[in-house]
């Protein structure tokens, strides 16, 4: 921390209207180093994170709750939704009603970032698109992240991760065989779009220090995603070629795979980059002939014969502890890692040395640990500040400190239904998101 | 460009591959000066492909032009001691340094973070490397496939029936090359306001856990081990050759459209499938409904039908795919870009538009291009001296 504790964000104030995960992950870690991130949902159409207002059947299944118990009040205790929006503020507003947008456009007028992930033509429904909200503060950053961008024949479309990898080009090189991609599993584009999409508030807040003008960005998902097979792209232009999936395998390295260890769904994950790490693996297996079998004893030789060393390996991987495993080869310099499920990423010593996780206390759900590293700021690290928010949460304290609205001002706007705590129902809403 | 973001932000890039260089690219493409710093031997990724004819050439990697557009490029042995000095020299007054290698690399050549507090109280020092600069596994070799494997990401990824699959690409390597992007400007901005610099870390296996977080939670929430799974985002092979993928269709805030989509509106019916949890109990028999579907119709099709009725689904893009996108022509994102060594070649551009403002690429430097204009201009070494540093493998 600085001499006067101050973290690097701490003054600049974000709306923030995203949901699901790319963009409330991206305003959580601004939101950690320092800037008041305020999430705007409704009572009519809340963060999906959220999961449902009445838990319905097997909700305790489909969600993460504590102990998979839903509880009185389902929407404040998805651990998604809590892991996404630590740290953060916790408004409604129904900004499908007049009264909502003009108290939106009061918050604009104090803040200096709104950020979205609607579908396209949204914002400009509630009348809140870039052009009104500059009338209203000129300087004003706001940042689009929608799934395709906000022109073009496939704008209005809407995407979760798994469609974005198959839309963008990163399904098409993930798969066990050539013909048959797949999506990961994981919904990798989310947390890509955040990490570029947080950093790209900071550029337009450099941008405001040093000209004084605001400034749109209309960021694409879908984009995004292309923009990290930039190489697979170049392959094609350059040569024609469409690269297929390729398993485990390196196109240079071999060993390069996954191999299975004792215990249920256990594996070591072995890359190979050069013939002495190949020498020190077979001597490791208690088989230092094979670095000079000419089946293996070169990388050409080695990527012919993979099938069959991938074999041999995976006979000697069988009989070992993955973890195990992974010390042993590394200690001998070979790339290797045990491939680590939830509770030993949350047991995992260098996570720990690093505090990757850290506990949060969510009042009414409870302590549990958090995701908080990624980026480690070593003079002005990130802060757990506050829990996440829950369902209009600071309502009062918005309205009240930040626009000066009286008591008697805010109990109407909650007769009226404006602002609220309590979901209306469970409704079914229309879909107007864009990840999962 | 008339305009930029970050005009007269100073950027030295000493790394190479794809994470540092990737968040190099994108501090260019927002106007900042970004030099960068090879070894003599140049950054690998120069010797990494796709080469046009799959002809190894240094100036014409695919992985290296795409990755460092829009930078100055000199070399510098790093492994002298005048490298070293020379490096302190350039960072003397620069705002960002962009590290990307094995983790204590510059502390063992006199780089250390106290030196460049003391060197420049205000660089902002972003570290990019496996581990990080610390911790139990610092010194464990690593790369794409390793950091998915510790961070989470392999466990998660695949079919539950066979092992873990890795996810395409440096996908992981790019992940951290935006948090090094990011992570720099958050640091530069506090900087910038007080004049204090400091070390920013991202490392591979951490940016691997923060690319998922499920696995965490569901442990930490529930107490279970989340596996990998096929009902999340299935993926079908249509009539016409290609592939359909849907995401989370089993909630009941999709499973009603997909009825109609597939014109089995019946299946509402179906006590089977009467909430999202029977829903995914009874995975295989709507797996094998959609399989049996999905044969019958052409991929490009089924994806703009289902889009129009507001159900988010993709279908497979390939290259050639993108590159006719009529998505993608219509906001410019492919970008022409002209090398005096791999000529006029077509780029994926920044996937945002800033209104007003630009960003623009810029060419690849070639390997010491900018070696005169940097050591004569700048630091201002005679012609003679380079012929000095080039004999003693300085650059």
């Amino acid at each position: 921390m600085t001499g006067d504790g101050k973290l690097p964000l701490s003054g600049v104030r974000i709306l923030d209207l995203t949901h699901v995960w790319a963009g409330p992950l991206a305003m959580r870690i601004l939101a950690s180093f320092g800037a008041e991130v305020i999430k705007v949902e409704s009572t009519r159409r809340y963060d999906m994170s959220r999961g449902e207002a009445v838990a319905g059947p097997g909700a305790g299944r489909v969600f993460i709750y504590p102990n998979a118990d839903p509880g009185d009040e389902p929407w404040n205790r998805e651990a998604r939704f809590i892991e996404r929006n630590y740290n953060k503020l916790g408004l409604t507003l129904d900004l499908t009603r007049p009264a909502g947008v003009e108290l939106f456009k009061r918050l604009v007028r104090v803040s200096d970032v709104v950020v979205e992930s609607f579908r396209v033509g949204v914002m400009a429904n509630f009348g809140l698109d870039y052009p009104q909200l500059r009338a209203v503060k000129p300087d004003i950053i706001m940042v689009s992240l929608s799934s395709q961008g906000q022109t073009g024949p496939e704008s209005g479309y809407g995407s979760f991760g798994a469609v974005l990898e198959q839309t963008g080009g990163l399904a098409a090189i993930t798969g066990y065989e050539p013909d048959a991609p797949t999506a990961t599993g994981t919904f990798i584009p989310d947390p890509v779009v955040a990490a570029l999409a947080a950093g790209l508030v900071v550029a337009a807040l450099h941008f405001r220090r040093r000209t004084g003008l605001g400034l749109y960005i209309d960021l694409s998902q879908r984009e995004t995603v292309t923009a990290i097979v930039g190489e697979v792209i170049m392959d094609y232009v350059m040569n024609g070629r469409v690269q297929r999936p390729m398993g485990n395998r390196h196109p240079t390295m071999a060993p390069h795979g996954v191999y299975p260890c004792a215990g249920e769904d256990r594996w070591v994950a072995i890359a190979v980059e050069d013939d002495a790490q190949f020498a020190a693996l077979c001597r490791l297996m208690g088989r230092p002939e094979l670095a000079e079998d000419p089946r293996f004893a070169d990388v050409v030789s080695r990527r012919r014969s993979q099938d069959e060393l991938d074999l041999i390996i995976a006979e000697w991987t069988r009989q070992h502890d993955h973890l195990d495993l992974m010390y042993r080869l590394q200690a001998a310099g070979v790339p290797a890692g045990a491939v680590l499920d939830g509770r030993e990423l949350l047991a995992d010593p260098h996570l720990k040395a690093r505090q990757f996780f850290r506990e949060l206390d969510q009042p009414g759900v409870g302590r549990y640990p958090v995701s908080f590293g990624g980026l480690k700021l070593h003079r002005t690290p990130a802060q757990i500040l506050r829990p996440a928010p829950r369902l209009g949460e600071h309502n009062e304290y918005i309205l009240e400190n930040l626009l000066g609205l009286t008591r008697e001002e805010i109990l109407t706007l909650e007769g009226e239904g404006v602002i609220g705590r309590v979901p209306l129902g469970a409704v079914r809403r229309e879909v107007e998101t864009n990840n999962d | 460009m008339g305009v930029a973001l970050l005009p007269g932000l100073r950027v030295v890039e000493v790394a190479q591959g794809v994470s540092g260089p990737l968040a190099g690219k994108y501090f260019a493409a927002l106007g900042a000066e970004v030099l960068k710093v090879e070894p003599p031997a140049g950054d690998w990724a120069r010797r990494a492909g796709p080469f046009p004819g799959d002809e190894p050439h240094p100036e014409k990697s695919g992985l290296f032009l795409y990755l460092n557009t829009g930078k100055q490029g000199i070399t510098l042995n790093l492994d002298t001691a005048t490298g070293g000095a020379i490096l302190r020299r350039l960072l003397a007054d620069a705002d960002i340094l962009i590290y990307g290698g094995p983790a204590g690399y510059l502390e063992a050549r006199g780089l250390g973070p106290a030196v460049l507090a003391a060197l420049n109280p205000r660089l902002v020092t972003v570290s990019i490397t496996d581990f990080g600069e610390g911790g139990p596994y610092r010194d464990f070799r690593g790369g794409e496939l390793i950091a998915q494997a510790v961070g989470g990401v392999l466990y998660l990824s695949g079919d539950p029936a066979r092992e873990p699959l890795k996810v395409g690409g440096n996908t992981i390597q790019y992940l951290a090359g935006y948090l090094g992007f990011t992570g720099g400007l958050i640091a530069y901005y506090h900087a910038a306001a007080t004049g204090e610099g400091q070390l920013v870390e991202v490392s591979l296996m951490e940016s691997a856990v923060f690319a998922h977080h499920y696995a965490n939670l569901e442990w930490a929430f529930k107490g279970e081990i989340k596996r990998r799974r096929r009902d999340q985002s299935p993926t079908y092979r249509t009539g016409d050759g290609g592939y359909v993928t849907l995401s989370i269709i089993y909630r009941d805030v999709y499973w009603p459209t997909l009825t109609r989509l597939i014109g089995r509106p019946d299946l509402m019916d179906d006590p089977r499938f009467k909430d999202q949890a029977s829903r995914r109990d009874h995975w295989p028999e709507v797996d094998a409904i959609l399989k049996d579907y999905f044969a019958t119709q052409k991929a490009e099709e089924f994806y703009h039908r289902a889009q129009a009725a507001r159900m988010p689904a993709g279908y497979l893009c390939t290259p050639p795919d993108l590159l006719t996108s009529p998505q993608y022509r219509a906001r410019g994102f492919f970008q022409e870009i002209d090398h005096p060594v791999a000529g006029r070649l077509t780029y994926p551009g920044i996937p945002f538009k800033l209104d007003e403002v630009g960003w623009e690429l810029g060419r690849a430097p070639l390997l010491g291009e900018h070696n005169a204009a940097v050591y004569c201009g700048r630091l201002g070494y005679s012609r003679d001296d380079l012929t000095i540093l080039r004999d003693r493998d300085v650059i």
